[in-house]
């Protein structure tokens, strides 16, 4: 008997949407929509050049290294031992 | 009572940098599982008999420390951010924020012990056991309380679209994930027969639809005005959009189902709004696009900006892809093939991942006021993700077409294993450099957050 709890989420869902989108039209969310374009523009932080790339570098050659070496034997196994 | 109630600048951020890190520090670890399970795809017999490495036990790992250990919390990093901001108040409290990330992560321990160990559910995407299925519940709950206190005390008056997203994501998903789970049945977590098939894919869809989508799209609404220093295209299309993903999205999961015999009008429901989608998808994409038309220097100089566009491109495809996988004929090849799974790819890494990622970085130097530790390292992980996941797009569509037409002419399965092995070759190969980008990615955001060597701005 499973009819009950679909209904039940069905209407409880439509209930809820319907409310909140009448509260949006009364509250006048839907209105003065060119301010509203402008909303997520806010102050930007300043992107200063990072730290220390040569380490970095060393890292990724490191883990680029271990990323050919442990697909060879991924691949190897593959062909030769399976 | 709200700890900042007006003055966004001193908050702290806490709860955003503990998403931040758990996300980075999960993502390694459903990357690592993802890689060993491919690699079990190639040579079945690597792992032996040990049974917590066993594919059937990894993979529904692997899928749920994706879908919550990694995406879900960078992408509430970001809303932890931007709610805030957006409605230019404080968070209500960082203090429940952190309760929220303490929970998350035990949930998240208590996930991958209970799947490593067998104790599952069996339902995909809803395989974890009741009581961290409440932890979850319990968790979104929480974050909703949150976030509907901090609109209360909210100082602009206007809800931005994104903050829309926010909401309806959260809420959304709490009760989705009641419902999917069967909550009320605690031992089984699942109704009988055809009704638990519906209500598993109701559920198995909307966990993307309801979770991931508005919370990415929320972020990527929030993020490329700003990158491109433009207001947004239409907020009205905004609204227009929302409203449409509301309504349609939560229609479509039975096109999982279609060779089942669940009622014919429910199928054609799904179908019908499984090509609908394409109203609520081109209004975000157009909106987003329009936004960036000419911008796309600036975009490509801010590595956040960047993982967030990229992240648009592949909805797009992945967009257009769900819509034409519902259809019959084309389900008839595609369905239950690696089709399916690089579809999955597309949605989870190259869309919601990506932009995840890049909410991420475009926070970090924002929560710590300190630049990002290496922007290098960054790079280097945009470009692994992006390599790999159109890697996976690629070997997955054709090994799945293979698989697909084998399956439809009545090949057994035995020959067609050998056509496709080559592919899974690659696919686990792929695997790898995901997992490295993990590697990298936390590296670089746990120095971003502690121990960052950069100025303070």
């Amino acid at each position: 008997m499973y009819y009950p709890f679909f209904l039940a989420y069905i209407l409880t869902g439509l209930i809820i949407g319907i409310t909140v989108f009448v509260w949006a039209l009364k509250t006048g969310q839907f209105s003065d929509q060119q301010r509203a374009r402008f909303l997520a523009l806010e102050e930007t932080t300043p992107q200063a050049p990072s730290a220390k790339v040569g380490r970095d570098l060393y890292c990724v050659l490191y883990l680029g290294f271990a990323a050919v070496a442990a697909s060879f034997v991924l691949v190897g196994y593959a062909l030769f031992f399976r | 009572m709200p700890e900042n109630p007006t003055r966004p600048d001193t908050a702290t951020y806490l709860t955003a940098r503990g998403f931040c890190l758990t996300s980075a520090a999960w993502m390694m670890l459903a990357t690592l599982v993802g890689f060993t399970a491919a690699i079990e795809l190639v040579a079945p017999d690597l792992t032996g008999n040990i049974s917590w490495l066993l594919f059937s036990r990894l993979r529904p790992m692997h899928v749920n420390l994706v879908l919550f250990g990694f995406a879900t919390p960078a992408l509430l990093a970001c809303a932890f951010y931007m709610v805030p901001r957006l409605l230019r108040t404080g968070l209500y409290s960082e203090r429940l924020g952190v309760i929220t990330v303490v929970l998350w992560n035990i949930a998240l321990v208590a996930l991958v012990i209970t799947l490593a160990l067998g104790v599952t559910q069996g339902r995909e995407y809803a395989e974890m056991i009741w009581p961290i299925d409440v932890g979850i519940v319990v968790a979104f709950s929480l974050i909703f309380f949150n976030f509907m206190m901090t609109v209360k005390n909210r100082k602009e008056k206007i809800l931005y679209v994104s903050v829309w997203y926010v909401l309806a994501g959260t809420i959304l998903t709490a009760c989705t994930y009641s419902l999917g789970n069967v909550i009320w049945q605690p031992d089984s977590g699942a109704l009988v027969g055809i009704p638990d098939a519906i209500l598993l894919w109701f559920y198995g869809h909307n966990v993307f639809g309801l979770l991931l989508t508005p919370f990415s799209a929320a972020i990527a609404y929030y993020i490329i005005p700003q990158v491109c220093r433009t207001p947004l295209y239409s907020h009205t299309l905004s609204l227009l959009g929302f409203w449409a993903l509301i309504v349609i999205y939560t229609h479509i999961g039975t096109h999982h189902l279609l060779q089942v015999p669940v009622p014919t009008w429910l199928k054609v429901v799904a179908i019908v709004d499984s090509i609908a989608m394409v109203i609520p998808v081109m209004a975000f994409l157009i909106n987003i696009w329009y936004t960036a038309r000419g911008k796309l220097g600036l975009i490509s100089e801010d590595i956040g900006g960047k993982f967030v566009f990229t992240g648009t491109i592949m909805y797009f495809i992945v967009s257009i892809r769900g819509s034409m996988m519902a259809l019959p004929d084309v389900q008839r090849v595609t369905h239950f093939s690696h089709w399916v799974v690089g579809h999955a790819h597309v949605g989870v890494l190259g869309f919601a991942g990506m932009i995840a990622l890049g909410g991420v970085y475009f926070i970090l130097p924002r929560i710590t006021g300190k630049p990002l530790y290496s922007q290098f390292l960054a790079n280097f992980q945009y470009w692994m993700i992006l390599i790999g996941v159109v890697g996976f797009t690629i070997v997955l569509t054709i090994s799945g077409l293979i698989q697909g037409n084998a399956w439809l002419n009545g090949e057994t399965v035995y020959r067609v294993l050998p056509q496709i092995h080559i592919y899974n070759i690659v696919r686990a190969s792929l695997g790898l450099l995901i997992f490295l980008a993990a590697v990298s990615g936390f590296y670089n955001i746990f120095r971003s957050l502690i121990s960052n060597p950069g100025e303070t701005s």
